[in-house]
């Protein structure tokens, strides 16, 4: 009788050949999204993070009262070299610095230069970069900085990827 | 009992089959590139953002530091695009763009007319003259700072009004 005859064999190999193809063809394209979507986290949770670090330095940056030109301050450097040290009250200087800790770098925040009160970047990353540009109209630059371009680079210790941000911020001066 | 129940199910079936549940997974990936295109998006305009609070401070610099002080700005005409420059350790003005930041982000700066009631002391009434808002402030401009990426498709633009204050006093 018609109706139950099932499949004959060429049917099923054509169907399961069909579909081999299929989901072969599928598979190419998750294993590509899922890669993707490993690397995409990444470089997002690196944004996110260089994203708090450059905030709360250009906040602190805006509220203070000049950028300091304590020894330790350190213009034009390249790497993670510089030292960004901000007057913030009549006798208040606060340090930003990248300081090498557990075999990577950290963003540290410090109110000496050997003392870190916090410390703005995570375990997951190290700093491959801190630079500061001084911008300034004195002779010397270094002498009378009144404003910074601030680059922070980012670099994550279990993919390698590094992301950088860059910005630039003035002290109201009160 | 009628045979069309025990009949099985045709090789068309499956394939229809196969294909809608087939179709259900495309589309979530689909929608899940589309999820990453904007994750792409947000790291873009975070950088992007950064670059355009840097052309603002180096506005608020020029304003404060520079030897011309106001009138490097007010020299601008309005609605003419200018780019911000650091080098030799001064943030300024050109008038023609010294090239895409991180070969991305082009960065340009315009500034627009500040229209007040009657007097510099007025509040602000528009960009453009017109009833009761006759008063062309010389101290103030609108500054419009914009960076564009993707070819210009996608952007961030920042916008305030700085005033010579210095001038007012």
């Amino acid at each position: 009788m018609k109706y139950t005859r099932g499949f004959t064999l060429l049917e099923l190999l054509t169907y399961v050949s069909i579909l081999a193809l299929i989901i072969g063809t599928v598979t190419f394209f998750v294993m590509n999204i899922i890669r993707n979507e490993g690397e995409f986290a990444d470089r997002v949770r690196m944004t996110d993070e260089a994203d708090f670090a450059m905030r709360r330095i250009i906040d602190e940056v805006r509220a203070s009262i000049l950028i300091h030109t304590a020894p330790t301050s350190t213009f034009n450097a390249g790497g993670n070299s510089s030292v960004l040290a901000l007057l913030q009250g009549p006798s208040t200087i606060t340090f930003y610095a990248a300081d090498a800790g557990g075999g990577r770098y950290e963003l540290r925040m410090m109110d000496s230069v050997t003392s870190a009160t916090a410390v703005l970047t995570s375990p997951r990353v190290s700093v491959d970069g801190f630079a500061l540009t001084c911008v300034s109209n004195a002779g010397t630059c270094g002498d009378d900085p009144k404003a910074a371009r601030i680059t922070i680079t980012l670099r994550d210790l279990d993919t390698q990827q590094t992301q950088t941000l860059v910005s630039g911020a003035m002290p109201r001066g009160f | 009992m009628n045979a069309n129940y025990n009949k099985g199910i045709l090789l068309i079936e499956l394939v229809i089959s196969s294909a809608l549940i087939l179709l259900v997974f495309v589309s979530l990936f689909f929608l899940q590139s589309q999820l990453l295109r904007i994750k792409q998006d947000g790291i873009s305009k975070t950088k992007a953002t950064y670059y355009a609070e840097e052309a603002m401070e180096a506005i608020r610099y020029i304003r404060e530091h520079d030897p011309d002080a106001w009138a490097a700005i007010s020299i601008i005409p309005v609605s003419q695009d200018r780019w911000i420059q650091l080098s030799g350790n001064q943030w300024s003005f050109v008038s023609s763009s010294p090239g895409l930041l991180e070969s991305t982000y082009d960065r340009r700066v315009r500034f627009e007319k500040v229209y007040r009631v009657a007097d510099f002391d007025d509040p602000i009434c528009g960009s453009a003259q017109g009833a009761g808002c006759n008063y062309d402030d010389p101290g103030s401009r609108r500054v419009i700072v914009q960076v564009t990426w993707a070819g210009g498709t996608a952007g961030v633009t920042l916008e305030t009004i700085i005033t010579d204050w210095q001038g007012l006093l």
